[in-house]
């Protein structure tokens, strides 16, 4: 018995055209850009928001009565300037033209501050005038100053780092951050997918569609064109990203770097698709979008799974629960590009993960074209998931 | 051109059967209209000969040979759930199916082109399909099973939702397929269209084709002609007692008689002028819809019994 759903319809000429309609479709939609350019504008904004927490602020401490050498060293935040007298020191603090100020005055020092001057300000001039102090009072009692100082340098003390951490705790939180988005867009574009099936099925097309080629024709198409989208949006994302950060001059520390980017588009590559084949079979179930919500939550669950489980595994990524977890799909997905933020993994640690998932994403792929083609022209009520995969 | 041939085709969903061993044939040029009550098998019949759906057993052929993949591109298929995209341009969306059928892209927007102007849809070409009045996202439906020239045209419902100057478009444009050695196969509950428009009509019920033929051919199955008479200031009763009716019923203010055995039309002319004044008498055929209440209605009262 030979019936046409049986062979093999169309080429995969088909699949392209169905590729690129949905590029299309999407690409040229206000919503798309729309999206994008918030996406952008809060890019910058975070990337703006750590340049402005990260970068040093300046105080300005005006100094008379002694040459600036004789306050010491100040530190890198404080600017020192000179001044004429006490009279001008106390006139410039108190009309805020400078944070504080420190005046040598009849054989002693005082330092000069508002009660709103910041607290480092304050520090900065009490630790100058202490420094005028204490040499004015080793001067007055004829201690060798200069051996006072070596001898002060060899006691120490010395910074000691004790323990195995290999990572720093801002580098692993940047990390977190970025894979918990990469996430987030991949149950953002799968309900795209959901939502275009479905809008293919409530409209009818469908059926004109699988006229000329298979239903997993048509899903691949389908999937392939929708993640092209997601995929652009991610590298403009990350492309602002850079940008931003190449402007702020290096100053955001607290922003992932290039290898945990790298990794962490990899793995949502490899967990988009993993996922996508079930958004489109769920969308499948439903005739209408607005039943879609229902049928879209066991997905969205199996989606969220890996968020948590990497939020309890940053604690520890070197615990050995993790060590077997993390190359199992979905979690591989977010553990992988997070171990590779730390150098917990190797390349070659990561292609046997992205193998296994590999696998588990033709297991997906097989299971949702079955749900899609059992259930696409059904027309009506939802068909549950068990009818869809029993029929 | 090749015949479309249905061989012993049959369909299950679950306990129902839908499609019981049903088998006919559309030759090249001839308009097939395929008619029955809801739910008798003819979405399901469609469906498979586009390879949407697939049998439980039996066969398609398109000429000597089973339908392949890439015979059913040149099918042209109207489902009976009218499907375009809404938030697309009629222009994008014809060119768009057209290369889903295998046409070049430059094939593709001039069949577009030609078939916009056929159906008189050229001036909403970049109006996308839901800002359309509904007769006119019908003819771009009609305009989608047609874009890529297809060999076979299949199409379910055609003439549903149209409006009388489409019915005549559409009409016109399956004469011409048909005229062009296309085997043309449509489904409709509209039996004066199926009457007018058809070569040969099947009658499927309950997944089993139960009539299959032309009109005339039909008609042998069903009832005999009969003598209508409109007789001015007559009862209404007035051929109860003549001897040369066998039965009569009531219709379009006169009344149907059926002869009686050795009667002709004279003995029942000569009854009637004793009851008034014979405005009428004609020779009535039985129309589609009767035919298809004769063949259809007794089976179901037997399925009710």
């Amino acid at each position: 018995m030979t019936s046409p759903a049986d062979l093999r319809r169309g080429s995969w000429k088909g699949v392209l055209l169905v590729y690129r309609r949905e590029i299309d479709a999407r690409m040229t939609s206000k919503g798309y850009f729309i999206s994008l350019l918030v996406m952008v504008i809060a890019v910058v904004g975070v990337v703006l928001g750590l340049d402005q927490l990260n970068s040093p602020k300046t105080y300005t401490v005006a100094v008379c009565g002694a040459p600036e050498s004789a306050f010491g060293p100040a530190p890198d935040s404080i600017r020192v300037r000179p001044c004429t007298d006490l009279k001008t020191a106390r006139a410039q603090t108190d009309g805020a033209e400078v944070d504080a100020a420190v005046a040598v005055h009849d054989g002693r020092v005082s330092v000069l501050v508002r009660a709103d001057s910041e607290q480092q300000a304050q520090d900065a001039a009490l630790a100058m005038g202490r420094f005028w102090a204490a040499a004015a009072s080793y001067e007055q009692q004829h201690v060798n100053t200069a051996r006072l100082n070596e001898s002060i340098a060899q006691a120490g003390p010395h910074l000691v780092t004790v323990g195995h951490s290999t990572y720093d705790k801002n580098q692993l939180g940047a990390a977190i951050s970025l894979v918990i988005v990469l996430f987030m867009q991949i149950i953002a574009q799968g309900s795209l997918v959901a939502q275009g099936v479905v809008e293919e099925k409530s409209t009818r097309i469908v059926e004109v569609l699988l006229s000329t080629l298979t239903p997993i024709r048509l899903m691949i198409g389908k999937v392939a064109g929708i993640g092209t989208a997601a995929i652009v949006q991610i590298f403009v994302l990350l492309g602002s990203l850079a940008g931003a950060r190449a402007a702020m001059s290096g100053r955001t520390e607290g922003l992932p770097g290039t290898a945990a980017l790298l990794s962490g588009v990899v793995w949502f590559l490899l967990s988009f698709a993993l996922f996508a084949g079930l958004f489109a079979a769920a969308g499948s179930l439903v005739s209408r979008p607005e039943d879609l919500q229902s049928v879209l939550m066991p997905v969205m669950v199996i989606a969220l799974a890996p968020v948590g489980v990497a939020v309890a595994a940053a604690g520890s990524l070197s615990a050995s629960w993790v060590s077997v977890i993390q190359y199992v799909p979905p979690f591989s997905g977010l553990l992988m590009p997070l171990q590779a933020s730390v150098e917990g993994v190797s390349v070659a640690q990561q292609l046997a993960a992205a193998a296994v998932m590999l696998l588990a994403t033709a297991a997906c792929m097989w299971l949702a074209a079955r749900v899609y083609r059992n259930s696409i022209l059904k027309i009506g009520t939802a068909v549950s998931w068990r009818q869809a995969l029993a029929a | 051109m090749k015949p479309l041939v249905i061989d012993s085709l049959s369909k299950r969903y679950g306990e129902r059967v839908a499609l019981d061993s049903l088998s006919f044939t559309v030759p090249p040029g001839e308009i097939f209209g395929f008619v029955g009550s809801n739910g008798a098998g003819k979405t399901t019949t469609m469906r498979i000969l586009v390879g949407v759906l697939s049998a439980d057993s039996g066969q398609v052929r398109w000429g000597d040979a089973p339908v392949a993949g890439q015979d059913v591109a040149r099918f042209g298929y109207m489902p009976e759930e009218r499907g375009l995209y809404p938030k697309m341009t009629v222009a994008k969306q014809l060119v768009y199916l057209g290369r889903l059928h295998g046409l070049p892209a430059t094939a593709a927007q001039a069949a577009m082109e030609r078939w916009t102007d056929r159906l008189h849809i050229s001036d909403h070409r970049d109006q996308t399909v839901d800002s359309l009045s509904l007769g006119n996202q019908q003819r771009v439906q009609l305009a989608a099973a047609l874009v890529h020239d297809p060999d076979v045209l299949i199409l379910d419902e055609p003439f549903s939702g149209l409006d009388p100057l489409a019915v005549d478009d559409m009409s016109a444009v399956l004469k011409d397929k048909a005229a062009q050695g296309t085997p043309v196969l449509f489904s409709s509950h509209q039996l004066d269209l199926v009457e007018r428009l058809c070569d040969r009509v099947g009658i499927v019920r309950s997944g089993k084709l139960t009539a299959c033929g032309s009109l005339e051919e039909l008609r042998g199955k069903g009832e005999a002609a009969r003598l209508f008479l409109q007789v001015d200031g007559s009862p209404a009763d007035w051929p109860t007692r003549t001897p040369a009716v066998a039965s009569f019923e009531e219709e379009d203010g006169g009344v149907r008689v059926e002869l009686a055995s050795g009667c002709d039309e004279n003995d029942v002319l000569r009854a009637a002028m004793q009851h008034g004044r014979v405005r009428q008498m004609v020779w009535r055929r039985p129309t589609l819809p009767q035919i298809f209440r004769d063949l259809i209605e007794p089976m179901e009262d037997e399925v009710a019994a």
